[in-house]
């Protein structure tokens, strides 16, 4: 199919980061990233720097850049905005009563800096925004939650001054979550992202030259308690930059995954469309996969799948190939490592 | 998290200590008292603040060389900054030095704890 439209094939599960424009293989990730603007860069840094107030932040974003306006590579920031506001309070009441202060409550802004790919004395500069509109799943928005969580920290408070319940602490604090979020798992939840960047040409501020930006929706809903559909658009451009040309593409993805204690089944599609494709060239791409697991023992799940990709749900641990079917055997449920990766507190859907 | 403040406090009447939430956590308190030479007696009963509501405790009256002593029990969204305000009155009014800020992060399962102590002139 070409033009507007394009081929619904197979989607890889992919955790990484979404690539830009002409991707041979469509890489859906099904979840805002937590930093835009290190996604928005292809980084993973090891070390982000949170900075607590804004006298920190500004601290540390001035000793990123020397006297003569050059900034350095390798920074990575990310912020709660709210933080930063004088007498800022958003207490439990004030975030289940009013959407704006959960919106801002839970908002994080990213700032990275990366070597300029291919112009090692130039330096990319990307900021990002992400914001959580809905989130059913989140635990302290319930009354019921945050009452039991509050009868079961009382138990862990120390005899006298001076000890530490940490350890207390984390086992209960963990064990209602853990509850909340067995019912809660594929609660609705809608998210996005975006972020933006420029080059500075020979790490010099003064020198800038558009990067581009990208743009990220996701959400998902649950069926019944059993499964989950999600889904995935990312919007990429990039301005023309050393001689390549503007590229603007649109990656989705849905998926749908189902299933009960003993067995599961999946169906993933995924497509990249290019925008202003060249003549002669594949506007659009992707990919489907499906497939199925079941319990066939103590620790032994069996799956197999079909489509153009069979590598989906996170990788079985073995594969081997049977009578021309592919077949994974794995310890745990490859669904279930997907339900705990949906407990996503921090980095939502 | 641990911190120490010193207060001048009017040794004939109560003293009134706050917790005041100011970021979405549940934050349950234990506080203990100790007059001049002697062990720390715990206050009852516990409290919590899961409703985002202030949290204040009647001690006293106590006598200057007195310490309040508070644990301050965090639950929330991990590697979330908290931020919880505590307040020393007496009558109705907030006395010299008698307001902070404790802050800090979850850990990785979203549970924090911090500490303080008040000395009281």
């Amino acid at each position: 199919m070409r033009g507007s439209l394009t081929r619904i094939a197979v989607l890889a599960l992919c955790l990484g980061a979404v690539a830009p424009a002409r991707q041979a293989a469509a890489q859906v990730n099904f979840a805002i990233p937590e930093s835009p603007a290190f996604t928005f860069l292809g980084l993973n840094p090891s070390v982000v720097s949170h900075p607590g107030t804004a006298r920190d932040f500004m601290v540390s974003v001035t000793n990123g850049v020397d006297a003569n306006g050059r900034v350095q590579q390798g920074l990575a920031f990310e912020i709660s905005p709210w933080l930063y506001i004088p007498g800022a309070s958003i207490n439990l009441e004030a975030y289940r009563e009013s959407f704006w202060k959960r919106l801002l409550a839970n908002a994080q802004l990213s700032l990275g800096t990366a070597r300029a790919a291919g112009d090692t004395g130039s330096t990319d500069v990307a900021f990002g925004l992400r914001l959580t509109i809905l989130d059913e799943s989140d635990p302290m928005k319930d009354w019921d939650f945050t009452a039991a969580l509050a009868t079961a920290m009382k138990g862990c408070a120390p005899k006298s001054p001076g000890e530490s319940s940490l350890p207390c602490l984390d086992q209960v604090v963990s064990a209602e979550s853990d509850k909340w979020f067995k019912q809660h798992w594929n609660d609705r939840r809608l998210s996005v992202g975006a972020a933006a960047g420029f080059r500075a040409v020979q790490s010099a501020l003064q020198d800038r030259r558009w990067l581009g930006w990208s743009g990220w929706l996701s959400g998902g809903v649950g069926l019944g308690q059993w499964g989950q559909v999600l889904a995935q658009l990312q919007f990429d451009q990039r301005d023309s930059l050393q001689g390549a040309a503007e590229t603007k593409s649109l990656t989705y993805g849905a998926r749908v995954v189902a299933g009960s204690g003993g067995s599961n089944a999946f169906l993933e599609l995924a497509g990249v469309h290019e925008f202003d494709a060249p003549a002669g060239s594949d506007a659009g791409s992707g990919r489907w996969s499906g497939g199925m697991e079941f319990r066939a023992g103590e620790n032994l799940w069996i799956s197999t799948g079909f489509g153009s990709r069979f590598s989906t749900l996170k990788q079985a641990e073995h594969v081997m190939l049977l009578a021309g079917i592919r077949w994974g055997f794995s310890k745990q449920a490859r669904m279930d490592a997907l339900r705990t990766e949906a407990q996503g507190w921090k980095s939502g859907t | 998290m641990s911190s120490t403040h010193s207060v001048k406090v009017d040794p004939s009447l109560p003293i009134d200590v706050s917790i005041v939430p100011h970021s979405p956590h549940v934050v349950v308190t234990r506080f203990w008292v100790r007059k001049p030479g002697g062990d720390w007696t715990k206050v009852d009963p516990d409290g919590d603040c899961q409703d985002g509501q202030p949290d204040t405790r009647h001690v006293g009256p106590l006598a200057p060389g007195s310490s309040v002593s508070y644990w301050l029990g965090i639950g929330g969204k991990p590697g979330s900054t908290y931020l919880v305000g505590v307040t020393v009155g007496q009558n109705g009014a907030l006395l010299s030095g008698g307001t902070w800020l404790e802050r800090g992060d979850t850990d990785d399962k979203g549970a924090a704890e911090c500490e303080g102590q008040i000395n009281l002139s």
